[in-house]
């Protein structure tokens, strides 16, 4: 089949480079941990510390005019702009690599189901009910994706506000529902229920004499 | 399950092979492989019609109803 349809032999060979890229990927993170755990001296912890804080909204003129007054309005969450932060706490990391392992390994088991998917594309033997199981699979993950990388920049808003404190501005921790890539999941879950109905259908329909 | 089929002993009876009765009905051996070995999740009356014909039988000779108390005794 894989001779028929060219671009399911390059889809996989894309994906297993992504599969082993990936893993590189885990692997560095997994090393920067041990390195920050142990307080190695290759890793400087204080350029570390002074991690980029994304928020969703920021008002330039407002920290401008406000940075030297006694309020100012921010809001944290993912997007537009960044705060660089100096001699912030050491959490602050170790919550970022928790979130960016959740991403990490969620996108690792897409690429592995993925590659499952393709593998029976390439045997012919497509339309079984594992197969939907995988898809049902890659909607969980995606709806992982959608909603825990946000839930955690949340909870790490919330330990800015409660923790730092910078002159003349009032930080605030807003939950950023990712709506479009939750829709994306459940679109998925629908496709991934059809394709198991589906697929036993067809068992059955295989099965009648 | 516990509907069973009897397909094996009817042909035995009528000393016929398994090819033979799917050359004569027209369904391959695959297909009626599945059915002697009662992994079939049904039969179109065609089929039971085709081998009812061919066998000369009732088609309760070859499906026969097994309660779930019977078939653990007999294990």
């Amino acid at each position: 089949m894989s001779g028929k349809y060219p671009f399911i032999k390059a889809i996989s060979v894309i994906l297993r480079i992504i599969w082993y890229l990936q893993w590189i990927f885990l692997s560095a993170l997994i090393i920067i941990s041990i390195l920050i755990v142990t307080k190695s001296s290759i890793i400087d912890i204080n350029k570390i510390s002074g991690f980029h804080i994304q928020f969703e909204k920021i008002d330039i003129q407002n920290i401008t005019s406000n940075i030297d007054k006694s309020q100012g309005h921010v809001y944290l969450s993912n997007g537009e702009g960044r705060l660089h932060m100096k001699n912030s706490s050491q959490n602050f990391i170790f919550f970022r690599l928790f979130n960016v392992f959740i991403d990490t390994l969620l996108y690792i088991l897409i690429i592995y189901l993925l590659q499952k998917i393709f593998l029976s594309l390439k045997t012919g033997v497509f339309f079984v009910k594992e197969n939907g199981v995988y898809i049902k699979k890659i909607a969980y993950a995606v709806l992982g994706i959608a909603l825990l990388p946000d839930l955690i920049n949340y909870f790490i808003n919330l330990h800015i506000t409660e923790t730092l404190e910078i002159d003349g501005i009032i930080l605030k921790a807003r939950f950023n529902f990712d709506l479009r890539t939750t829709f994306l999941a459940l679109i998925i879950f629908v496709i991934a229920k059809v394709f198991i109905k589906g697929a036993e259908l067809k068992e059955e329909h295989d099965l009648t004499i | 399950m516990p509907l069973i089929t009897n397909l094996d002993v009817m042909l035995a009876k009528r000393k016929m092979t398994l090819t033979e009765l799917s050359e004569r009905i027209g369904i391959t051996i695959a297909n009626l492989s599945i059915l002697k070995k009662g992994k079939a999740r049904a039969v179109r009356f065609t089929t039971l019609e085709a081998i009812c014909r061919e066998l000369d039988c009732q088609p309760g000779d070859i499906l026969s109803y097994v309660s779930g108390n019977e078939m653990v005794s007999e294990d």
